[in-house]
């Protein structure tokens, strides 16, 4: 039995718990949250909370043993130990069968049958947005940023703390331990942000998502559909994705809030990006920054300092080469880390060679005199983000589609057979709906820099919002599959 | 000054002015904050050398050196002293 987030089970125990919770004294509160947390971890997938104690157990030990050694080899090698088996314990649930199916494939090719079978494993729930997270931890130590904290029990909920738990957002030990460990103040902000929260992320996910899941569903299940189709089918498919990754995580936000701990922000408003920097730092947030932090930067600054590339030129050169070669990396990371399969491996060279035409795009332009209009300039940014969503729709052609002919088929279409009279399909009427008013409101939320600001309204307009939500969920409706996209990673 | 002269670099400079704003403080990541990414800082290294007169090494090359105006003053005084 899996305990969605908007399903009366999980509303019905949070509620349950979020009242134990505040009546406890604060050195009861953790526990109990852990309790909850392994419970509605079991109610997930029970099979796999052994995984969980072992990376809470060898974490907790070598954070502790980074710490104490005096010795830099020391503390190397227990920092290995804590990448070695986080890492090996994600590679084998998640990559092992691809590893293989991919042996398999290529001995094939040379007329060699190696005898490998594929193992057929399922994926942990959680795995890899807890592995990154409990890594950060070590990581942090080792760097000297953080101190290791001696309280199982506070390690342990920080690691399975249920509302981030099976999707996330990635938190750093150094955000969130410290939170876990304060004694919290009940404060009626937090109801008020926490029901908000909850409330817009189920309805982004039950009402937007789900009903434009059909929609992406009827389109990819076209065998020969045209031009116009494709684009619909992926402008539903980013707003979908989007709507259901960003709901859930606003629905995570909410559950934590009201337990007086602040989880990050996870999307802010991507859709309003300029350009593929900017894009990252408003989407999955949480892993882009992670990505950032530990592969990116470190990768930036140390490829300079190779021998070979040092001979190859200048400063200039060196940085860009740093530049192109940990952002190659980074972005197949960030790709892989949704899954192993051709699809999300193409995403990340799709994503890696656009960016960097961006960029070169970007530097180019900047040779260009530059005008001081503003109409112009409002036009410009208009077609950046117009430009921007356009080409993070095509890249869902390659998240979503079924197979490399489908890719093929549909890419063929969108650019030889695209009749703009045909987006107007009637029975497509809620998408439209859908983009409007999510474009509108979005709008006002970025004007205002916060999304948070209609809590901080006065009751009649927040009255209207919710009201505003009921009647939209009444008219477009929910279906069947509430499932949340992001749960298979 | 040398703080002043970074930040009239990152006022107007066509790579950074639109992100950049009175607001951000010497000590604010600009890494963090995405007035710098890793391309732009191709262009900052380029600029801090023709205008304090230095010059950067690979082994200068650390984020450390480059995290906000606060840091970048600091590795300049080093770097001239």
């Amino acid at each position: 039995m899996v305990f969605l987030f908007h399903s009366p089970a999980f509303i019905i125990c949070v509620s349950l718990v979020l009242v134990c919770y505040w009546a406890l004294p604060h050195r009861f509160r953790n526990r109990l949250l852990l309790a909850a947390s392994y419970g509605f971890y079991c109610s997930w997938d029970w099979r796999f909370l052994s995984l969980i104690l072992v990376s809470t157990f060898v974490d907790y030990n070598c954070g502790l043993g980074i710490h104490r050694a005096k010795k830099k080899s020391t503390r190397k090698a227990l920092l290995l130990v804590s990448l070695g088996v986080n890492l090996s314990l994600l590679c084998f649930f998640k990559y092992f069968d691809f590893f293989i199916e991919g042996m398999v494939a290529l001995c094939g090719a040379f007329g060699f049958d190696p005898g490998f079978t594929t193992l057929n494993l399922v994926l942990p729930l959680g795995i890899s947005f807890y592995t990154f997270q409990t890594l950060s931890y070590t990581i942090d130590i080792y760097r000297g940023k953080f101190e290791p904290i001696r309280s199982w029990i506070d390690f342990s909920l920080y690691v399975a703390y249920f509302p981030q738990l099976i999707a996330g957002p990635i938190e750093k030990a150094r955000d969130l331990l410290p939170q876990i460990q304060a004694v919290k103040e009940w404060r009626r902000v937090q109801l008020r942000e926490g029901i908000y929260l909850f409330v817009y992320g189920a309805f982004k996910k039950v009402v937007l998502a789900d009903s434009l899941g059909r929609v992406v569903n009827e389109i990819f299940d076209t065998p020969e559909a045209s031009g116009a189709q494709v684009l619909i089918g992926l402008w539903a498919f980013a707003i979908q994705l989007y709507c259901d990754f960003s709901g859930y995580s606003n629905m995570a936000r909410g559950v934590s809030h009201l337990f007086g701990i602040r989880l990050s922000t996870n999307f802010d408003l991507p859709f309003f990006s300029k350009s593929y920097f900017e894009f990252f730092r408003r989407w999955h947030i949480t892993l882009s920054g992670w990505i950032a932090e530990y592969v990116y930067m470190p990768l930036y600054f140390y490829i300079p300092t190779l021998s070979w590339v040092r001979r190859l030129g200048g400063i200039r050169v060196q940085l860009l080469l740093g530049a192109t070669l940990s952002l190659l990396a980074t972005r197949l990371i960030f790709a892989i880390w949704h899954g192993a399969s051709i699809n999300f491996l193409l995403l990340g060279v799709f994503i890696y060679v656009t960016q960097l035409l961006t960029v070169g795009f970007r530097m180019l332009l900047h040779r260009v005199p530059e005008t001081g209009r503003t109409p112009l300039r409002w036009a410009g940014n208009t077609l950046r983000v117009l430009l921007m969503f356009h080409i993070f729709c095509y890249a869902m052609l390659l998240f979503r589609s079924h197979d490399l002919q489908q890719i093929a088929a549909f890419t063929f279409a969108l650019f030889t057979d695209l009749d703009p009279l045909a987006l107007v399909v009637a029975r497509y009427w809620y998408l439209y709906v859908i983009m409007v008013l999510l474009a509108f409101y979005e709008a006002v939320q970025y004007r205002r820099a916060d999304q948070l600001f209609i809590c901080r309204a006065g009751f009649y307009t927040q009255m209207v919002f919710y009201l505003v939500l009921i009647f939209l969920y009444i008219q477009i409706g929910a279906i069947a599959d509430h499932r949340f996209l992001y749960f298979q990673f | 000054m040398i703080g002043e002269e970074i930040r009239e670099i990152l006022m107007t400079t066509r790579e950074f002015k639109a992100k950049m704003s009175d607001e951000v403080k010497d000590s604010d990541s600009l890494l963090q904050q995405g007035i710098v990414d890793s391309f732009g800082l191709i262009q900052l290294v380029v600029e801090l050398e023709a205008r304090f007169s230095i010059t950067i090494e690979p082994d200068d090359l650390q984020k450390e050196n480059f995290e906000s105006i606060d840091s970048m003053v600091g590795f300049i005084e080093a770097k001239r002293a």
